[in-house]
């Protein structure tokens, strides 16, 4: 589904200073319904690596293949619209846009003329338990609320990926296995693969595969 | 999809805080332009002669011109009554000239010019242009029907003035650089042909019409810095003063419109659609916060006129005239903000996710 071939990733760092290696020669398949956690110390690369299969950042060399097509070589506007269409991304914060309900919000991936966005918004909310808060704004929410919300936003328009990084970071300890119980009950239901970058091991209990980055670009794949 | 433009109005306190920096912009740029408008105006000079009861006006380009030469062209008893002096009016549109006789000669002076005619104010219909012929000729700067008709006459409409000599502007092509582009020759009744014939010998042609008392009244450089000051002083303050307040705001929002930006193209907008969508909200920003300015700009000019300059017999930059030039104000913003807005979605949005917060993971 997901194939990342060969790739390298290195930061331009200032004046004369050599770059950062951060990925060299990296791949990474992931097939269908698949669940992956990727992790490694800070510095290591695993949001790096989010964003490259993500397409939300292009490697220097290598390929990252997705239904077929190499992302590498997609235009801003075709990554856009596989992003939209097929990605669902989660993020530490959770980004919600502060003049919009949780509803809104939720419906914002959603396409023009999707007749069934609103009803996807509700389905999804009472799935993740916030179905009561449809009307709030964000800043009416707690944290674990507001995540729950981004993770409602990020699976809009049922996406074949779920690409979240450090989705629990800023959350406790209930509210980030509740939210990745959430995660994992759409993974399954829908047959997606779920790509997770965390600190937090524990969270990745039951995944079927777990890849360690080091900062010294040593990878550990292991199942 | 929800329609963020429409709903992004619940933040009202940003958009208005954005409405009111325009607003200042406006104020600021009318008051600005005007001062710089202003300051393209011509270099004159009043020149009175003694000998002759003639007071003559000259006029150079910018930056042109020695007042003393010109004076002996006109005779060895002529002197220069005023010096140098600035034109305050504005040289667009061709109403320049004209309103520039129309301040030069506060109203109260054209009366006293017209009663010396044996004008009055009530038989003066035959000088009067229909007010679609004058509007033709660009003067719309005079404010008084006075002024109007005299500037009517500083065009010298051929035969609308009923043969009757009134004011002449007499076109000078004179090569040199340092030669005069219009003379302005007010003369006593009578002695049109005298002075014609003074001005040819001197060396400018034309005809010379129209008697003059005197100008009571002429724009000087320190006029024109007093006002330039002003200007300056009046749009800082007001602009700094909105600025703040406004700046305070837009600050605490700035954050969370590029985190926006920032997940809206992670999301999977397409770019050209934030920067469409950030343009059409800074357009109606514009519509909303720029013409309120420049109307309070062009006030404040109407009131500085109203309180310092119409009681010396001046008056300072036409308020229409200002208009045109400040909309090129919203236009230049617009264009730069969308600079900039394009810069952050490429920049920040899928290139450096770290400034808005994505990614900080390791």
């Amino acid at each position: 589904m997901l194939c990342a071939r060969e790739i390298s990733l290195a930061y331009r760092r200032r004046g004369r200073l050599p770059p950062v290696a951060v990925l060299a020669g990296f791949s990474l398949t992931v097939g269908a319904g698949e669940r992956v956690g990727v992790t490694g110390p800070s510095g290591s690369g695993k949001s790096s690596l989010l964003h490259l299969l993500g397409g939300l950042r292009r490697p220097q060399a290598g390929e990252i293949v997705f239904g077929g097509r190499d992302l590498v070589r997609l235009s801003p506007t075709e990554l856009g619209e596989i992003r939209r269409r097929h990605f669902g991304f989660v993020f530490q914060q959770h980004f919600l846009l502060n003049y919009l309900t949780v509803e809104e919000n939720v419906m914002v991936p959603a396409f023009p003329g999707d007749g069934e966005a609103a009803h996807r918004a509700a389905r999804l909310l009472e799935f993740l338990d916030i179905a009561g808060l449809a009307r709030r704004f964000p800043h009416e929410l707690s944290g674990g609320q507001r995540q729950r919300a981004a993770v409602a936003r990020a699976l809009m328009n049922r996406p074949e990926v779920v690409l979240a990084d450090e989705p629990t970071a800023s959350l406790d300890r209930a509210n980030a296995t509740a939210v990745m119980a959430l995660l994992g009950a759409y993974q399954q239901q829908e047959g997606a693969a779920l790509i997770v970058a965390t600190h937090d091991l524990t969270l990745l209990e039951g995944f079927d595969r777990v890849v360690t980055l080091q900062p010294s670009g040593e990878v550990t794949d292991h199942a | 999809m929800p329609d963020l433009t429409v709903l992004y109005c619940r933040r009202r306190w940003p958009r208005l805080a954005l409405m009111a920096l325009v607003v200042a912009v406006g104020v600021t740029g009318t008051l600005l332009l005007n001062s710089i408008f202003a300051s393209f105006g011509q270099t004159r000079d009043l020149i009175f002669s003694s000998r002759t009861g003639y007071l003559v006006e000259l006029t150079y380009p910018r930056g042109a011109a020695d007042p003393g030469s010109v004076a002996e062209l006109v005779g060895p008893k002529t002197r220069v009554i005023a010096g140098r002096a600035f034109n305050l009016s504005y040289p667009l549109f061709g109403t320049a000239v004209a309103g520039m006789v129309a301040y030069a000669l506060p109203a109260a002076d054209i009366e006293c010019l017209l009663d010396h005619l044996g004008l009055t104010v009530d038989g003066r219909g035959d000088l009067l242009l229909p007010s679609s012929q004058a509007l033709a000729l660009g003067m719309g700067v005079g404010d008084t029907l006075v002024e109007n008709r005299f500037q009517a006459g500083a065009y010298r409409v051929g035969g609308v003035i009923t043969g009757r000599p009134w004011v002449a502007l007499l076109p000078i092509e004179l090569a040199p650089a340092q030669s005069p582009e219009v003379v302005l020759v007010l003369a006593p009744p009578g002695k049109a042909a005298e002075l014609e014939s003074l001005l040819r010998s001197a060396g400018l042609p034309g005809q010379p019409y129209i008697w003059g008392p005197a100008a009571s009244w002429v724009a000087t450089r320190r006029d024109y810095a007093e006002y330039l000051a002003i200007s300056l002083a009046l749009g800082l303050l007001v602009a700094g003063a909105v600025t703040l307040a406004a700046s305070l705001l837009r600050q605490a929002d700035y954050r969370a419109r590029r985190d926006e930006m920032t997940i809206l193209a992670v999301i999977g907008y397409p770019r050209r659609w934030l920067i469409r969508r950030a343009g059409l909200e800074l357009a109606l920003e514009m519509v909303g916060g720029w013409p309120a300015g420049a109307a309070l700009g062009a006030a404040l000019v109407g009131r500085l006129n109203d309180l310092l300059y119409r009681p010396r017999g001046m008056v300072v930059a036409a308020d229409p005239g200002v208009i045109g030039p400040t909309l090129l104000i919203p236009g230049v913003l617009i264009v730069v903000s969308l600079l900039a807005v394009t810069a952050v979605v490429r920049r920040d949005a899928l290139e450096g996710l770290k400034p808005a917060g994505l990614g900080r993971g390791g």
